[in-house]
């Protein structure tokens, strides 16, 4: 199994289809990059990690059937600070030191948006979004729950649930109340019945300002044409205190109430030309950038803590301190590219060049230059005239091609005998 | 090869190029020019076809309900809105349209700092609208614009009412659809043009010296491609495609044939330059009208400046076009706004499909019709004939000239065949002994080196220095000048117009001011020649570059100025001179400026064809031209007006001296 072979401590893997909007949706339970992000703690045995990065993304490709193989050392990098392990909690320690035990957690991220092809109206239920109500719980699983966040339907006045959920709960994080509403899935399917969990809204939704998450960042390409161009990437701090962020490897304080920029200006090269991807004028990804940085606050933040595996873990969380790390956009940034038909143009163009030059040199290079005598040289009419009597004397006798070859022959050994002086 | 070796062939060659080269230099200008403009005949040119077979045009079906109520929903709340203020626009309620669709909505504000203090002295403030429509596939790494200028119902321009009910209208359609890969951006601009330019300088984060964006408070991607609406509300008889962008910039050929590929599609009557193709191929008359509509592209892509906001795209490696929508006056069959918003929507859907950015076809090609078109490979040819007509001048020119003569060994065989080309010169014995021989002759100490003295290109120096010191005179006269009218009292226009015609006759007596004490009345002592050799070699060079860039203004170059630059000559002669002078007023950048200015009032739709206001057009086109010249330079950076100073001008100004020479 390539767990052992590899020697893994921990493995991340996230797939993105889209992008996580913080600005507008707050934070993710689990943040992910646009497109994939595959991130790993290898044991301190491994010695050549180059190699058993390449050995293990060759088979995570072929496990997950995807091209993750492609993620060679040219889109890797080894951050420092950004990307911390778990913190290990002392059962699965002590499991891991005699035997191979693995944690495994999935997660699945999905936005939907309810208001489309529904005019307006926010109303959702399992059945509408998943196309089917949830008829069963895991057979392996002790308890499967569903929260709703009621947050901000305190008073019931937004939208009203059904069924009744199983109990109400508030968490309490850093000082930040939350509300869920948690349906059992086990006492409704056990029963035999199927949990559609829908919620009825009272008015179609009004568009309008959200409030910001504390800290979220924008970033985009700047600069036009081929030769120069720039990333900026904006980190606004909405919350009054300072707050520091890894930001990759770069170490900006955030001021409160701020933005900091970071930007920086590149070169845009020529690449070598194996080096160029089928679909060349499309552009270049560049990776999302991380932003690693400890909140002091709990406001829009749900995400689980290093320590804890499911939400009920995190129910009275009294801690000050909240790790974030958030993923900006990924950027196409385009790349001076040749025009990939000039292959063949320049053959056809060499071609045509050797052919012409070619024949001049070779016939100017190899020639004999022969300094004639004035004197005895006869004039261009003159000498057609000979021929030309030459001609008309023999041709009715001798058939024609011994003809030609007398004449190459007779004008040779005339020329052998008159070009006396010869410079070569 | 044998032109290589036979040193005797090759004399000949040489010698009757060198008795031909008039004849040989008329001939390559009058075939070239033929050729050029016979590329408008169809068997000559290509028919449009799509290189980038991922736009899939016209594959998709549409999506669009077959009763676009909602479309006409927003017109009629529109028309309502414009109509309770008709000087302003109804910004918050397009706002708020747009926010209520759900879709991420912004304003972007933006401040003109007026290049010419004078007109308004307070910073002008505009305020853009756009939306983000987010693909709910993609990490918004590719982004789509459809833009509209905001107008007002009083505006003089095309309405752009319609365009934005239509930009709401799918706005709400789009966003019910799942197959969007990349988002699309709603943009509306203040101020049209500038408008655009502040956006697109706040997306991208450039910066310029007069339009000074805010920064901008979303974004989405890498923009592919953008389309522009000026779509009046109703009555639209037929809809013009515009292309011509800043620096006489062109889209690539594929977006234009997309656009023209759904109008048809749609039924829509699509025009180019409002002129549709003709109906009868490969005729005399059709050649004469794609002709005409060639002329016209050219026209306008020669002027460098943005037939609309699409224009200003294309410096980002955006593609954009307009689509315009013309009214009828009375009496036609119309379509509906619908109609529009299907053409619309087809080609969004086509661009959504690009997988690369638009590369497969042309970015350098005319126009003669909407399906037929010449690409760089055909045009340049017959380009390349008409500079060439210069460049043999310039080899048979400097071969008579007295440097070339006194470098070589065989000077006096050099006299022996100027003597033979340019006998006309010696009929006058009176003439035959000044200039530059006179002085030589006369000295009585070597004279060879006296002559050597006034023969080198160092003689010729000055000259073009001079010249190249009057462009930027020239260059940076209006700021200068308009720095002062507040206090003259005069119009910002104005100024500029009589500002510039005095650094202009200024510039024109330079030859006078360069002219020697020792040489009788006003003449100049260099070598002609060489002059006009150094003057044609700097023409060839800006031609050529000009014309990778900007074809058009290539073209209308060479054609005007090549058959005057090359035939000139020094003369003694005060008829043949001023002759000369009149015909290099006549293509001197002001002149030509004129000319342009006429045409433009020629061809204006409610021109009398009265030859008085034909000339009160033209002026006031003149200084309409040369205004929006610089405000174009000033808030898009755009070219025209420096490439005029800097490379025209100073061309031109050496040729102005090449008569005041004696032969």
């Amino acid at each position: 199994m390539f767990w052992q072979h590899t020697k893994l401590q921990e493995l991340h893997l996230t797939q993105t289809q889209g992008v996580w909007r913080h600005q507008i949706w707050g934070y993710p339970i689990e943040d992910a990059a646009p497109g994939a992000e595959l991130w790993v703690w290898f044991k301190p045995e491994v010695k050549d990690v180059d190699k058993t990065w390449a050995d293990l993304v060759n088979a995570v490709s072929g496990l997950f059937c995807s091209s993750l193989n492609f993620l060679d050392a040219k889109s890797t990098v080894a951050p420092r600070w950004s990307f911390k392990p778990r913190g290990l909690t002392p059962e699965s320690y002590a499991a891991s030191s005699d035997s191979a035990a693995v944690e495994l957690t999935q997660s699945l991220l999905l936005v939907v948006d309810a208001t489309i092809n529904n005019n307006r109206q926010q109303d959702w239920s399992l059945r509408k979004v998943f196309g089917q109500p949830l008829t069963s719980q895991c057979p392996l699983a002790s308890s499967s729950r569903v929260f709703v966040d009621m947050t901000d339907n305190l008073e019931g006045k937004k939208f009203t649930l059904s069924p009744q959920p199983t109990q109400q709960q508030e968490f309490l994080r850093g000082g930040k109340h939350r509300q869920f509403s948690i349906y059992e899935v086990g006492e409704f399917t056990s029963i035999g019945k199927a949990l559609n969990i829908a919620a009825q809204h009272e008015s179609p939704v009004q568009y309008g300002m959200v409030s910001a998450p504390p800290v979220y960042a924008h970033r985009y390409i700047t600069g036009y044409g081929l030769e120069n161009g720039g990333i900026s990437c904006h980190i606004f701090n909405t919350i009054d205190a300072y707050i520091p962020v890894v930001y990759m490897d770069t170490l900006p304080c955030l001021a409160p109430m701020s933005v900091t920029k970071v930007s920086f200006q590149f070169e845009r090269a020529f690449l070598k030309w194996t080096e160029y991807p089928p679909d060349a004028n499309h552009g270049f990804y560049i990776n999302s950038a991380v932003i690693s940085t400890i909140l002091p606050t709990a406001s829009h933040f749900t995400s689980l803590p290093l320590n804890a595996s499911t939400i009920v873990q995190i129910l009275n969380d009294s801690s000050t301190q909240f790790f974030l790390r958030l993923h900006t956009e990924s950027l196409l940034v385009s790349l001076p590219t040749p025009d990939f038909s000039m292959p063949y143009n320049v053959i056809c163009l060499a071609c045509t060049v050797v052919a012409v030059a070619f024949g001049s040199v070779h016939n100017l290079t190899t020639r004999r230059f022969v300094l004639l005598d004035p004197a005895t040289t006869k004039g261009l009419l003159a000498r057609l005239k000979g021929l030309l009597s030459f001609r008309r004397k023999k041709a009715p006798q001798t058939p024609a091609s011994e003809e030609t070859e007398s004449v190459n022959v007779k004008s040779s050994t005339e020329q052998k005998e008159t070009n006396l002086p010869t410079v070569e | 090869m044998g032109l290589l070796t036979d040193t005797k062939q090759r004399q000949r060659l040489v010698s009757v190029l060198s008795r031909h080269h008039q004849k040989l230099s008329v001939l390559l200008y009058v075939v070239g020019l033929v050729w050029f403009l016979a590329l408008a005949y169809e068997p000559l040119n290509a028919s449009t076809y799509f290189s980038e077979n991922a736009l899939l045009p016209g594959l998709v079906d549409s999506n669009l309900p077959s009763e676009f109520f909602s479309l006409h929903q927003y017109a009629e709340a529109l028309k309502a809105e414009m109509q309770k203020d008709k000087k302003r626009v109804p910004k918050d309620w397009i706002f708020r349209q747009f926010q209520n669709l759900g879709l991420e909505t912004y304003r972007h504000n933006f401040t003109i700092k007026y290049p010419f203090k004078m007109a308004i002295s307070q910073d002008l403030v505009g305020e853009n609208i756009f939306a983000i429509l987010r693909a709910r596939r993609a990490a918004s790494t590719e982004a789509l614009v459809m833009a509209t200028p905001l107008r007002a119902a009083s505006t003089t321009k095309t309405q752009t009412d319609g365009g934005i009910a239509v930009m709401l209208g799918l706005a709400e359609q789009f966003r019910k659809n799942p197959y969007w890969a990349k988002d699309v951006i709603f943009l509306l601009s203040e101020f049209d043009e500038v408008g655009v330019h502040a956006w697109l300088d706040a997306y991208h984060e450039t910066r310029s010296q007069y339009v000074i964006p805010d920064e901008l408070p979303g974004r989405s991607g890498a923009i592919q491609a953008a389309i522009n609406l000026e779509i009046p509300r109703d009555k639209i008889q037929y809809v013009n495609i515009k292309i011509e962008g800043l620096n006489g910039q062109l889209p690539n050929l594929d977006l234009f044939n997309l656009a023209v590929r759904l109008c048809r599609r749609e039924q829509v009557l699509v025009t180019f330059h409002h002129r549709s193709d003709h109906y009868e191929a490969d005729s005399w008359d059709s050649f004469q009208h794609s002709l005409v509509t060639m002329l016209h592209m050219m026209w306008s892509q020669a002027s460098g400046a943005p037939s609309g906001g699409h224009g200003l795209f294309h410096r980002y490696h955006i593609e954009a076009l307009t689509l315009e929508g013309v009214r009828f006056k009375k009496g036609f069959k119309n379509h509906p706004l619908e109609k529009i918003a299907r053409v619309t929507e087809g080609i969004f859907r086509s661009l959504n499909n690009l997988l690369e950015r638009f590369h497969q076809s042309f970015f350098f090609y005319l126009l003669p019709a909407t399906d037929r078109y010449v690409s760089i490979g055909l045009y340049m040819p017959p380009f390349g004939l008409m500079v060439a007509a210069a460049a043999i001048k310039i080899s048979f020119s400097l071969l008579h000239s007295k440097l070339f003569c006194m470098n070589s060994n065989e000077g006096k065989k050099c006299e022996k065949i100027s003597g033979e080309t340019t006998e006309g010169q010696h009929q006058s014995p009176g003439e035959e002994t000044d200039g530059t021989q006179d002085v030589s002759l006369n000295e009585d100490s070597d004279d060879e080196f006296e002559v050597r003295k006034m023969t080198g290109l160092l003689t010729v120096t000055p000259m073009i220095l001079v010249s190249f010191l009057l462009g930027l005179m020239a260059y940076t006269a209006p700021y200068i000048l308009t720095r002062f009218t507040p206090s003259m009292k005069m119009k910002p226009d104005d100024t500029i117009l009589f500002g510039i015609l005095a650094v202009f006759s200024a510039a024109l007596s330079y030859p006078y001011l360069m002219s020697r004490k020792a040489a009788p009345e006003d003449q100049l002592t260099v070598d002609w020649r060489l002059l006009q050799c150094v003057g044609l070699f700097m023409q060839g060079l800006v031609l050529m570059a000009l014309s990778v860039m900007n074809i058009s203004l290539a073209f209308f170059l060479a054609a005007s100025s090549i058959p005057v630059t090359g035939f000139i000559k020094g003369t003694n002669q005060r008829v043949l001179r001023v002759l000369q002078l009149f015909a290099l007023l006549v293509i001197s950048p002001l002149g030509l400026l004129i000319i342009a200015s006429l045409v433009n009032a020629s061809l204006e739709k409610n021109f009398s064809g009265k030859l008085v206001d034909l000339v009160a057009g033209g002026y006031e086109h003149m200084k309409e031209m040369i205004f929006l010249l610089l405000v174009d330079q000033y808030l898009f950076s755009s070219w025209t007006y420096t490439i005029i100073c800097f490379a025209i001008l100073p061309t031109w100004l050496v040729f102005w001296a090449v008569p005041f020479n004696s032969p």
